[in-house]
């Protein structure tokens, strides 16, 4: 008996000692992080946002460290080959995704048989968002979202409303808009906002949902009007446009946004460490000013608030699917 | 006219700005990058041009459009080199390029074939650069009109226009065709985001990359042939370089070709989407429509090099056109070129014209100047080029697998494509057995998905009525044309045999 229990003892002994040493090592790996180059994945072609921001961030936290930050791009299916990628890569701190709203939430919910999922990954930061708002051809008669929504009203199934693709951020941001009015119009889909808001100033289609960077160029010269602002507050660069709430339109705010996360199990001590690194880039005045040029509201935070943040994004999502406002495949 | 009187002081302020000593500087830098990455497999200009952004966010921002601008339409020209010496075209408007550029080579007159390229190139680009500045707006605004009812329409008098393409039997080219159509399917459905004909692999549900098909069909199938017919024994697949520089001949067949390549080019190049593509096939077409001898085209006839490639260079020209007056990005490069001025704290669009004029009129004064820079650098590299032919294949050919197989897997980053890629070099294998050509297929793999994309977007906004195609007046001009492009193709078969059967006058192909 007393032997068993000196061996219970031991090992219980043993166990926390392994635990601790663990946990020693798992300090220790995070003192010696980044020991080597760091792989970024983004999971879309050179130039998209994702990259950019990738690239200035990556930039940052190379100087800093001292071992590069190599952008690896990984495009295709809407980001799921990249996401795929890193939700199977080694939890070591060394593979790490751009996440943004395609291949984090939309991709993974919108399929039968997803080949991951959200709890693949393990948010590190959030980096920032761009509010959508709602472009139109100058033509089309309301002259703002509530005037819209009675428009779509009494002309139903008559409003074109582009997209940059089935599933995609701009597609979701109309789901929430017809599920929060009830109103109903025909959703058509592109390859691409660009695309799309070129179908808009030519008068081809009504309006589409886009971010402020991506119509700027439009809404200057007039060629199409902002009818709202899906966002909490008013954008700076559109102070006269009113935000959907103002309008009367509650619970529908979209937007896209841009993260850093790791593959699930990644040692905590390496996520405090890139959050901080990021946190501290992020309130650099260059880094700043360059999101802000992309249109990006900044963001930063602890892994935790990321975490709740994409939880409470995936759970609208999951609600729209569940009232039948976006199809799964 | 007001635009005539204005253009004198815009092109003076333009040219003042473009030959500062830094800005020549930063145009030769971004021609110089264009050649290597157009030359070499690895990274695209797509990928230059992002990796090298950047680098320009602390340069002036005309020094900064000026360098980007380079490396666009440097690569695009340089394209042309690889598809010439070695048949491995790198982008879908290289594959013209192939057909007779290509055979020119194997008969000793690679020589001739790139410099008709880079002249006939030179002068589109000229044109390119006196219409933005002459036209630009207006042309962009005649853009904005295209939706997808025209461009569906517009799609499917290309793809009938490709059935000119192939020399041989027309059963074959619409079989090929069919094909191409086919595996344009593979990939994602527009409408509903589902994946079709992937089979469960994520590699396959962005569709197949044209790399791919192209490289597979054209490069792998000629080195296959090449080798089986002794190729790396008898060492010299090339025929005996006879002249170095194009011959008087060569230009007098040439300069008509370039002119007209360079208005379709023009008017292609200012539409969004497969623009250079389009441009380049439907010279290739009217090329070989309009010769005295169309037999020629497909084994070596210099009109299939000097238009196409004239077409191609004009349409990436007048690419900026909608990109710099409208803001509008038609392909992911000009969406880059757009995110490089948005950067530097310009919206682009209209009133960068009138805010920002030397930022304007110096980028195209610098397209002009840069242009100049890439005949200058290119001629000299042709007497390198046929060198680098008169290495024995069996050295030669290992070298361009090689090439290509890294060209191939950089474009997605994935091994997969490599093997498709060899799949695709066994059915180009069996075409060359079985005398089909790939060029039909390959244009109708291009074409096919942004025909269905457009066909569906069209109905879905007229709510399946189809009258839209006819009631739509350009939509309905481009199929009126389609019209007349087949009784071109038909009539002069009918009154052939007609003529057999009578045998009263000498044939007369000029229709």
């Amino acid at each position: 008996m007393h032997i068993e229990r000196h061996v219970r003892h031991l090992a219980a002994g043993l166990v926390l000692a392994a635990a601790a040493a663990g946990f020693a090592h798992a300090q220790e790996k995070a003192s010696a992080y980044p020991g080597k180059s760091v792989r970024w994945v983004v999971p879309f072609p050179p130039g998209a946002s994702n990259d950019i921001i990738a690239r200035l961030i990556g930039q940052k936290l190379s100087e800093a460290w001292g071992q590069p930050f190599v952008v690896d791009n990984r495009p295709g299916a809407g980001g799921t080959v990249g996401a795929e990628t890193v939700a199977r890569a080694a939890p070591d701190g060394y593979t790490l995704i751009v996440s943004n709203p395609g291949p984090s939430i939309n991709n993974v919910l919108m399929r039968k048989k997803p080949s991951y999922l959200i709890t693949d990954f393990s948010p590190v930061v959030f980096i920032g968002y761009a509010p959508l708002i709602i472009v139109a051809h100058p033509g089309f008669p309301p002259r703002n979202a509530r005037e819209l929504v009675e428009y779509a009203k009494i002309n139903p199934g008559r409003v074109n409303w582009g997209s940059s693709g089935t599933g995609s951020s701009l597609h979701i941001g109309l789901a929430l808009f017809q599920s929060a009015t009830g109103v109903s119009v025909v959703h058509v889909p592109y390859k691409g906002a660009a695309p799309a808001l070129s179908d808009v100033v030519g008068g081809q289609i009504n309006l589409m949902y886009t971010t402020s960077v991506t119509g700027e160029a439009q809404i200057k010269a007039g060629r199409v009007k902002v009818l709202a602002v899906a966002d909490e507050k008013r954008q700076p660069v559109l102070p006269d446009v009113p935000t959907l709430a103002e309008l009367g339109i509650k619970g529908a705010e979209a937007k896209v946004w841009f993260g850093m996360s790791a593959p699930a199990k990644t040692p905590r001590p390496i996520i405090d460490k890139l959050n901080r690194e990021v946190n501290k880039a992020l309130g650099t005045a260059d880094v700043r000013q360059r999101l802000d040029a992309l249109g990006l509201v900044v963001g930063g935070g602890t892994p935790e608030q990321f975490n709740a943040f994409i939880k409470n994004e995936s759970e609208r999502l999951a609600k729209l699917i569940k009232i039948g406002a976006v199809q799964v495949e | 006219m007001e635009e005539l009187a204005l253009l004198f002081p815009n092109l003076t302020l333009g040219f003042s700005t473009a030959v500062s000593p830094a800005n020549l500087f930063y145009c030769f830098a971004g021609v110089f990058v264009g050649t290597l990455i157009g030359v070499l497999p690895g990274i695209g200009p797509l990928a230059a041009i992002a990796m090298l952004l950047p680098l320009t966010f602390n340069l002036p921002p005309v020094g900064a459009l000026i360098m980007l601008a380079g490396i666009y339409y440097g690569a695009q020209y340089a394209g042309s080199t690889t598809a010439i010496l070695v048949k491995l075209p790198r982008e879908s408007a290289s594959v013209v390029t192939c057909m007779d550029g290509y055979e020119m080579a194997k008969k000793g007159r690679a020589g001739p074939a790139l410099a008709v390229a880079a002249l006939g190139s030179f002068f589109a680009g000229t044109v390119g650069v006196v219409l933005i500045a002459l036209f630009g707006p207006p042309i962009a605004e005649l853009a904005l009109k295209f939706g997808s009812a025209e461009y569906f329409s517009l799609v499917v008098m290309g793809l009938i226009a490709s059935a000119v393409l192939a020399h041989g039997s027309l059963i074959k080219a619409l079989g090929m065709i069919l094909l191409g159509l086919l595996f344009g399917i593979v990939g994602t459905d527009v409408n509903s985001g589902m994946s079709r004909f992937a089979f469960g692999v994520t590699g396959l549900t962005d569709g197949i990359s044209f790399v791919v098909i192209a490289m597979g069909l054209f490069g792998f199938a000629e080195i296959v042939s090449n080798l089986e017919r002794g190729g790396a024994k008898r060492d010299l697949l090339f025929g005996r370089i006879k002249h170095l520089w194009p011959t008087l001949d060569d230009f007098r067949r040439s300069w008509k070709p370039a002119i007209r390549g360079t208005a379709i080019g023009a008017f292609f190049g200012t539409l969004p989407g497969a623009g250079p593509t389009i441009a380049a096939f439907s010279s290739y077409a009217l090329e070989k429509k309009v010769a005295k001898d169309p037999s020629r085209f497909g084994s070596g006839a210099i009109e299939g090099v000097a238009g196409p490639e004239s077409a191609n260079n004009a349409a990436a020209q007048c690419a900026f056109i909608p990109t710099l007056t409208l803001g509008i990005a038609g392909s992911g490069t000009m969406a880059l070129m757009l995110g490089a001025l948005t950067i530097q704290g310009i919206a682009p669009g209209l009133q960068v014209m009138t805010q920002r004029p030397e930022l304007f009129w110096g980028l195209i004064a610098s397209m002009w100047i840069g242009n100049g820079m890439l005949v200058l650098l290119n001629l000299p590299l042709i007497g390198l080029w046929v060198k680098l032919l008169t290495v024995p294949y069996r050295m030669l050919f290992p070298a361009i697998m090689m090439f290509m197989a890294i060209g191939v897997y950089s474009v997605n980053n994935q091994s997969l494509d490599i093997y498709i890629t060899l799949m695709f070099g066994v059915l180009g294998y069996v075409f060359v057995k079985l005398k089909c050509e790939p060029a039909p297929l390959i244009l109708a793999f291009v074409l096919g998905p942004l025909m269905e994309e457009n066909l569906r977007r069209a109905l879905l906004i007229s709510r399946g009525d189809p009258t839209v195609f006819m009631t739509r007046p350009i939509s309905a001009g481009f199929l009126v044309a389609t019209l007349a492009l087949l009784l071109i193709m038909v009539v002069p078969a009918v009154r052939k045999k007609r003529q057999e059967a009578l045998e009263d006058q000498p044939h007369d192909t000029t229709a």
